[in-house]
């Protein structure tokens, strides 16, 4: 696996892994997620700068180049600057659009290496029969991680995928996303849905309101 | 130095970064990840706070600098340390970001080393911040402990110098507390009068009730047989009796000679011991006979301890025949005439 990523045009792999501190696993994940979730960008930014929004044209860029750099993604972090900076300094439309291209090319570049280089997701995970007297104690432990931000939730939810299937049902997917990408405020959201869908569950936690309230 | 492990709140928008910063401090801090100022702000008011923050600058609705100053404005968040992880070229965000209170800021892309030993320096600094504040607080418990110590350490050898000259002459239980009190509640009431205004603060006041006590303390040099003596004293026998004001003062200004410093309470000690037998009408002893007193600038012991003497016959505790001290003012006993006089 080392050797197959090691290929990867505009991949500065031993920088990348040394900032996850040597860790294949999580390096594999965020570049994985990193290959997912930029690929609207290019579309945004060309909005944006459309409608007179270059602040957010540029915050765009420049969170490409801040992700792309902090996993070693050498050349889209270097395109991505340069789209950023044309922007900021208001270069002539066609410079910019032809450096969003560019962007976007690489980028697309990396995403398509990536995605044969990197294994498969793992099948959907088997969803076990489980009581709400059992998935209450997780649960639990969910709704205080997540109001509190604790990052140590993200491998909480990886290790309990089975029982977590049993609650969440098909919003599986889009729940381990939203804790993946620190989305915490809309995950909590997700949960209180499935919680109260749940039979027996949302007894459990008198105190919340599940969004029937207010 | 803290046994749980320090906290760490990082901001950021983007994911990719909260991800690599976090996994990068995890294994030997409590990460906490916010994904805007807004959430920031939220984790960083409830408790317990956060150690440090590590703080995107550029992020969308609320940037780097909104929210360093939103935690600034706020008592509870003041203190913590913020750190900003820029990614921007230019110098100017980390002078700004300085300049706005910032402690430090690290560049992005981060170099795990880098960001791990800014981190462990803030903390440091932080714990040894608190450890002061804490040490301060202890600090200032412990002087009030032992200033607390050394005044009853004081009042304790007052009280037991005055008890050792009073074992030589018996007067009535409590007579010490209460000449004491007398004092106390004489001085208090002549605070106000324009000619005492200026001497009698609180801690003169203090002093001058907590020396009372040792005003007869010369009679340990007066011998037993005019001391005891239950009939009248011969002249020869009094004159020696008299002897027992200045035998006092002079045992208290030799005690002063032996300290380093004067010592305030037994400069009006000395006074009381040395005064405490004269008389405004200047008929007193040991400096009498002489001029009246009633004039101002005579030392201010001279001035309450003979109004000391009037309270003794207006006490029946005190009724016993030989305590009762010739009353030599007519209708001594009305505050009102005493306040008068002076």
């Amino acid at each position: 696996m080392h050797l197959a990523l090691s290929n990867i045009p505009g991949l500065d792999l031993e920088f990348g892994l040394k900032a996850v501190r040597g860790r294949m696993g999580s390096y594999k994940r965020l570049l994985g997620k990193f290959a997912e979730t930029h690929s609207g960008d290019f579309e945004l930014i060309r909005k944006c700068l459309a409608e007179n929004n270059p602040d957010e044209a540029r915050r765009l860029a420049h969170s490409l180049k801040g992700a792309a750099g902090s996993l070693g993604a050498v050349a889209v972090q270097k395109v991505a600057a340069a789209l950023e900076i044309a922007i900021r300094d208001q270069y002539a439309a066609n410079e910019t659009a032809s450096l969003i291209a560019q962007t976007d090319e690489i980028y697309s570049n990396l995403k398509n290496e990536l995605a044969s280089k990197l294994t498969a997701d793992a099948p959907p995970p088997q969803a076990n029969r489980v009581s709400a007297e059992q998935l209450a104690p997780l649960v639990s432990q969910l709704y205080e991680m997540l109001e509190s931000c604790e990052m140590n939730v993200q491998p909480l939810v990886r290790a309990q995928q089975p029982a977590l299937a049993a609650l969440l049902g098909h919003q599986l997917l889009a729940f381990d996303n939203l804790v993946a990408s620190f989305d915490f405020d809309t995950a909590l959201k997700l949960l209180d849905e499935s919680c109260s869908q749940f039979p027996g569950l949302a007894a459990h936690f008198p105190r919340r309101s599940f969004g029937k309230k207010d | 130095m803290v046994a749980m492990p320090a906290t760490i709140l990082i901001v950021d928008d983007t994911p990719e970064n909260l991800s690599v910063l976090g996994e990068l401090l995890q294994p030997a801090y409590r990460v906490r990840a916010a994904n805007s100022g807004k959430r920031a702000l939220q984790i960083a008011r409830s408790t317990p706070h956060p150690d440090l923050i590590l703080l995107d600058v550029m992020m969308p609705e609320m940037d780097g600098y909104d929210v360093l100053a939103e935690l600034r404005a706020d008592p509870a968040t003041r203190h913590i340390p913020v750190v900003f992880v820029t990614a921007m070229d230019g110098t100017d965000d980390e002078e700004r970001g300085l300049d706005k209170g910032a402690v430090d800021y690290i560049t992005k892309p981060l170099r795990p080393a880098i960001v791990l030993a800014r981190v462990r320096t803030h903390l440091e600094l932080k714990q040894a911040r608190d450890f002061l504040k804490d040490q301060n607080a202890f600090l200032e418990t412990e002087v009030n402990r032992r200033m607390g110590e050394n005044q009853l350490i004081q009042e304790v050898s007052i009280h037991a110098l005055a008890r050792l000259a009073e074992t030589r002459d018996p007067e009535t239980g409590n007579h010490l507390l209460r000449t004491q009190e007398y004092v106390r509640a004489l001085a208090n009431g002549l605070k106000n009068h324009p000619r005492f205004t200026d001497f009698l603060d609180e801690r003169t006041i203090n002093a001058l009730a907590k020396s009372a006590p040792l005003h007869d303390i010369g009679k340990v040099g007066i011998p037993d047989h005019i001391l005891l003596k239950p009939g009248k004293l011969t002249v020869d026998e009094f004159e020696i009796m008299k002897t027992h004001a200045k035998l006092g003062s002079d045992a208290i200004e030799q005690a002063e000679r032996d300290t380093e410093k004067a010592v305030e309470f037994l400069g009006i000690a000395k006074e009381i011991a040395h005064y405490h037998h004269e008389k405004w009408n200047g008929s007193g002893y040991p400096d009498g006979p002489h001029e009246p007193l009633l004039a101002s600038g005579q030392p201010l012991c001279l001035r309450i301890q003979p109004i000391r003497v009037l309270i003794y016959p207006a006490h029946p505790l005190l009724m016993k025949p030989r305590l009762i001290k010739p009353c030599i003012w007519p209708s001594a006993t009305s505050p009102d005439w005493i306040l008068n006089s002076v």
